[in-house]
């Protein structure tokens, strides 16, 4: 069963437009949902979760339509917000005895292991946590009901490096269960590299492209040549090239290009430099 | 939503700490000052704003977003606030009640005849308060809500005066508890009537 399936999914605010959304999240994967400041990330999590009302288009979570019973569906799904909102005046302590009172499946050995693991303070109150400490809550309290989907929006920033490779240790750990499935946005698009299965890009609310991680990695590699060579180039293999004095530059598609050509790897941040600047 | 309410009293525990010394201070005043209604109002109108004054801190920290990731419904989230000022509603009126019964006992006074009236008119404010303000909250948030809580004051004071202005030898065709026991029940359907108001207005508001 695939955890999420978004279809054809728009939503219009002045000034930005989300437009025919298509995505699959299949169990047992974890898809990295890369895009710039304002792409549509968070608006597309937040059209998951029912926060905000689609205009067209349909959301299913774990078989179930979002529109149908979404209070039951929360129960299987574990948020993390780039902004963790809890009261200012709560303890760790006091958010846990009312999240035992919301989840059915609240685990509090799991939460107080989670508190410890990640050294978040028990009896401190959380208008006097650090920004990364606010995270580590909000991921606390994400993993502690068993959810069956984590989403996690911008969960990893704010984080100390030590701190963000447990958490991303943490979410590996939790798609071992081929049940699980995890959709997270970062700008920290190494972070996604690491883990992901899947990778979307979002651009100005479109989605430029949905891809297995290692086929986008077989797919596209960068071409270094001088400016004769770059001619013998077809138009439609080139994503993005960059021409300097010293030669050309240029994310390629790989299967178009003549063999004899040398590539180098792409990293999937360079991967979606290129494509957004390609799509200027 | 027994998550919500618990997280409302450990709000109102830490952040409604002085509102509520305020009242209870201005309950005790009411025993020397028994004719000042002022002192038996405020108590219970105050009492009917603290979920305002929390959702007031839920929209600072930004829970009004974050606490819909969590299992509950938008009918929810209203329901825990009306919930709340029924509770701080009646647990002040209570007191308030118990208060005035002690007074008469320490004064040596005897039971006053317009006990009833006042005290039903009290619960009365308590409940009108509420059903004004919350759905103004719930439309437009805690900041344009509060030209609400001013309309709100007028009302009350506009009210109690004219409820002390009443000519005791005026004849009325229902007796002055009756009529108390009347306007009662009115705000009872007032915020029976604001609640249902208030869902059908926060399940339509895009957060």
């Amino acid at each position: 069963m695939n955890a999420i399936e978004i279809k054809d999914l728009t939503k219009s605010y002045t000034g930005f437009t989300l437009s025919h959304l298509n995505l699959t999240l299949p169990s047992g994967c974890i898809m990295g949902l890369v895009g710039e400041n304002g792409a549509g990330k968070s608006t597309t999590i937040k059209l998951i979760l029912d926060i905000l009302k689609k205009d067209n288009g349909s959301i299913t979570i774990l078989g179930k339509d979002n529109q149908d019973n979404m209070k039951c569906t929360k129960e299987e799904i574990g948020v993390v917000l780039a902004e963790v909102g809890f009261p200012e005046c709560l303890t760790a302590i006091q958010v846990g005895k009312i999240m035992k009172s919301s989840y059915q499946n609240w685990d509090e050995a799991e939460y107080n292991n989670l508190l410890k693991k990640l050294s978040i303070p028990e009896n401190k109150l959380f208008q006097e946590y650090s920004s990364g400490m606010k995270m580590k809550l909000g991921i606390a309290v994400a993993l502690s009901h068993h959810p069956k989907i984590l989403l996690l929006d911008e969960a990893t920033n704010g984080l100390d490096p030590v701190a963000r490779d447990e958490v991303i240790d943490m979410i590996c750990e939790f798609t071992r269960d081929e049940n699980h499935a995890v959709l997270m946005s970062s700008h920290i698009v190494t972070d996604l590299e690491k883990i992901c299965d899947y990778i979307a890009f979002l651009h100005k609310g479109k989605l430029l492209l949905c891809e297995e991680k290692d086929a986008l990695l077989t797919e596209y590699g960068i071409l270094h040549c001088d400016s004769k060579r770059i001619q013998e180039v077809s138009s439609s293999a080139i994503i993005w090239k960059k021409e300097t004095p010293f030669g050309v530059e240029a994310v390629v598609k790989r299967s178009k290009i003549p063999v004899e050509m040398n590539f180098s790897p792409v990293s999937i941040e360079e991967l979606f430099v290129s494509m957004v600047k390609g799509a200027k | 939503m027994k998550g919500l309410l618990l997280k409302d009293f450990y709000m109102a525990k830490k952040y409604c700490r002085m509102i509520l010394l305020v009242t209870v201070v201005f309950a005790g005043v009411s025993i020397a000052e028994p004719s000042n209604l002022f002192f038996q109002f405020y108590p219970v109108v105050m009492a009917s704003i603290l979920p305002v004054t929390i959702l007031g801190y839920d929209e600072k920290c930004h829970w009004d977003v974050y606490g819909q990731i969590f299992p509950y419904s938008k009918k929810q989230f209203v329901s825990v606030k009306y919930l709340m000022a029924l509770i701080f509603v009646c647990g002040m009126w209570l007191l308030l009640m118990a208060v005035q019964i002690i007074g008469m006992l320490v004064n040596g006074a005897g039971f006053q005849s317009n006990l009833l009236f006042f005290l039903l008119l009290v619960l009365s404010c308590g409940f009108l308060s509420s059903s004004i303000l919350l759905p103004v909250i719930f439309k437009f948030g805690t900041e344009k809500g509060r030209l609400a809580f001013m309309v709100v004051i007028c009302l009350i004071c506009g009210g109690s005066a004219a409820a002390v202005s009443v000519d005791p030898d005026l004849h009325m065709p229902i007796s002055a508890d009756m009529l108390s026991l009347l306007i009662l029940v009115g705000c009872i359907v007032l915020f029976l009537l604001s609640w249902q108001a208030s869902i059908k207005i926060y399940e339509k508001r895009e957060l």
